[in-house]
């Protein structure tokens, strides 16, 4: 049970961390579209 | 904003009931767990190839640089999650075979796609002519795309494999619980959400790439 629940973790903190990575590069790709209208 | 971060809590909603709400599967114990992650890779890797093809036959009808654009954009991603799928196939077979990788057809099938794709960049990054690359590798992804059910859906099927098959073919029905199939379908959706979302920044960044080289030579 122990491990099974260090898999989730394990599994849930590789999502966040991906998930705030992709978040991160969104945010810059739009920063860098407004500079390109402006 | 606010889908981006629905999809975020989703996907993290899924991978908390793939452990604690869905119970481990007959015959393949705790380790089966990792169908929900495992099989909508491999559906994204499906729909990726598909929406490449869709694009070339697009960019064939209207020589519109976008969408040979689109179409590599979709190749990337079909071959990231075509990995993905590979890897956690290879740590399944681990922990049921005891071995990562024993060449079953379903292991040959997925490593012979994957290098049919790995064709199609090579393709591209040999020709330097943008509308001579567009057309050709179009017309590459539209064969290469022909390969995909035969060696998805049949070459594992006809050969003896010891992959375990979600569908059970006799019975016309899915061999998993009710539980299962809520986890495993709400997988399928955040997969799907997850694919959108990388295909809509890879392309915009691919966007701003060419307005930027298309300024450098103006410079030049």
């Amino acid at each position: 049970m122990t491990d099974l629940y260090f898999v989730l973790a394990a599994t849930l903190a590789t999502w966040l961390g991906l998930f705030l990575y992709i978040l991160r590069v969104d945010l810059k790709i739009r920063e860098a579209e407004r500079r390109e209208k402006i | 904003m606010a889908a981006k971060i629905i999809l975020g809590i989703w996907l993290a909603a899924v991978i908390i009931a793939s452990f604690v709400y869905m119970s481990s599967t007959q015959g393949l114990g705790e380790t089966g767990r990792i169908i929900i992650y495992h099989v909508p890779a491999a559906w994204i890797a499906v729909l990726a190839y598909l929406m490449a093809t869709v694009n070339s036959l697009g960019y064939l009808r209207r020589h519109a640089i976008r969408l040979d654009r689109k179409a590599k954009v979709s190749a990337e991603l079909g071959t990231v999650f075509c990995l993905l799928a590979t890897v956690t196939g290879a740590i399944w077979s681990k922990a049921a075979w005891g071995l990562y990788w024993n060449w079953d057809p379903r292991q040959t099938s997925i490593v012979v796609l994957l290098l049919v794709y790995g064709a199609y960049f090579a393709l591209r990054s040999s020709i330097a002519d943008e509308d001579r690359r567009a057309r050709l590798s179009a017309v590459y992804a539209i064969f290469a795309f022909l390969t995909v059910p035969f060696l998805v859906f049949i070459v594992p099927r006809v050969y003896f494999s010891l992959h375990p098959d979600l569908i059970n073919i006799k019975e016309r029905s899915f061999a998993m619980d009710r539980k299962m199939l809520v986890v495993f379908f709400s997988s399928l959706l955040g997969f799907t959400g997850l694919y959108a979302w990388l295909y809509n920044i890879r392309l915009r960044l691919e966007k701003l790439l060419h307005r930027a080289e298309t300024r450098g030579e103006k410079h030049r």
